[in-house]
């Protein structure tokens, strides 16, 4: 999740232009969705990435991080979280309505790899609630956003957690990433 | 000192945030209750050896305080009776203290001086003047007009491994303002807190 300073995923119009990336963080991204075997999303990040990474290998000035990126994203398997979507034209995509808590309980039984949310702060707000999260990894950018989508919302309680690692990149990224606290 | 290099004086913003960016009542539950704020005192739990440590050089760099109202008060009422074996209560009784504020009548914490009014050309005249970092810790108003004016020349956040889902935000959520900043500092403290210090980008 790359977040700015002031704790916003995106400006008030989704705006993500602020984010930044060099090759060691893309690289590290990469091998954190390496990690999992199956992509979780929100409705709005979900019809956000449905509309790009079908595609975005057929481009010829697609990136070599676009390309890893979408090699494993295409045929992942796919959930999206959401009450109002009727329709998926991602592969390999299915939608689950309600009872996520359920749903990710099972899944995380099945035999396999990580489960990994792609942003989607609203449906990460609630994974967090029902105390879903294993791990977090935030890439906080050095910008002050002023106002846009919150990272968290909704907390119902004070949650502690547990620093795992920091890394600074030579872009001014700090990333830190986080275990469920003692 | 012959031979240095003058500069101007810096701001230098402290804070201690938690993940969410919550920064009300950090020391202590009667530090500020206000919005029904029920984790006052949410930073002791994170303690380690290194943080005190770090207040402590952060403060022997400073020679006067620039506060808002609210934290003014808090410390006002705290400082004054503190005592510590390191010296930190002393160094803050003793310190310069400028506060901002519109209300207040009077500012009584030894040394103090109250800003009423054109908060922005005050700052920038303390800052022509000689002496050491000026540091403001809380504050978040004051912070945000700080910021709404360039007049922050390092921002350091303290950030808890903590996410406490209520309570008063360092940054407003509807600010008119995109501030991109230039990385300075990272560090680790044992306790889980990261240190991030900013500066602005040139």
């Amino acid at each position: 999740m790359h977040v700015s300073l002031d704790g916003f995923v995106a400006g008030p119009n989704g705006e993500i232009d602020w984010v930044r990336f060099d090759d060691d963080l893309v690289e590290d991204v990469q091998a954190l969705v390496d990690s999992a075997d199956t992509g979780l999303f929100g409705r709005v990040t979900y019809q956000l990435m449905e509309s790009y990474w079908p595609t975005v290998a057929d481009s010829p000035t697609a990136s070599k991080h676009d390309l890893d990126h979408s090699r494993w994203l295409n045929p992942a398997p796919k959930i999206v979280f959401s009450r109002t979507l009727k329709n998926v034209h991602w592969q390999n995509t299915r939608i689950v309505k309600d009872h996520i808590g359920e749903e990710i309980t099972r899944l995380v039984k099945q035999p396999g790899k990580n489960l990994i949310l792609f942003a989607s702060p609203t449906l990460g707000s609630t994974f967090m609630n029902l105390n879903l999260i294993d791990e977090y990894f935030f890439n906080i950018n050095p910008v002050v956003l002023g106002k846009g989508k919150p990272l968290f919302r909704d907390q119902s309680e004070m949650r502690r957690l547990e620093l795992v690692e920091s890394k600074t990149y030579k872009n001014g990224v700090v990333s830190l990433r986080y275990g469920r606290g003692s | 000192m012959a031979g240095e290099v003058s500069r101007m004086r810096r701001i230098v913003v402290s804070e201690f945030v938690s993940l969410d960016g919550v920064m009300q009542a950090p020391g202590g539950r009667e530090e500020d209750a206000s919005g029904s704020f029920k984790h006052g005192g949410w930073s002791f739990k994170f303690r380690d050896d290194q943080v005190p440590k770090y207040k402590l050089d952060e403060l022997a760099a400073s020679d006067a305080l620039l506060l808002g109202r609210k934290t003014y008060e808090i410390f006002a009422a705290y400082w004054p009776k503190a005592k510590d074996d390191a010296g930190f209560a002393d160094k803050m009784n003793n310190l310069a203290k400028h506060v901002v504020s519109t209300t207040l009548k009077k500012a009584d914490w030894n040394n103090s001086k109250l800003i009423r009014t054109n908060v922005a050309d005050e700052v920038r005249k303390l800052k022509q003047q000689p002496g050491k970092d000026i540091l403001v810790y809380g504050s978040a108003k004051l912070v945000n007009t700080l910021l709404q004016h360039d007049l922050v020349d390092e921002l350091r956040l303290m950030v808890h491994p903590v996410v406490l889902g209520s309570g008063r935000r360092l940054f407003d959520d509807h600010a008119e303002m995109l501030k991109p900043l230039k990385l300075a500092e990272s560090k680790t403290f044992p306790s889980g807190i990261v240190l991030l210090s900013y500066h602005q980008a040139k």
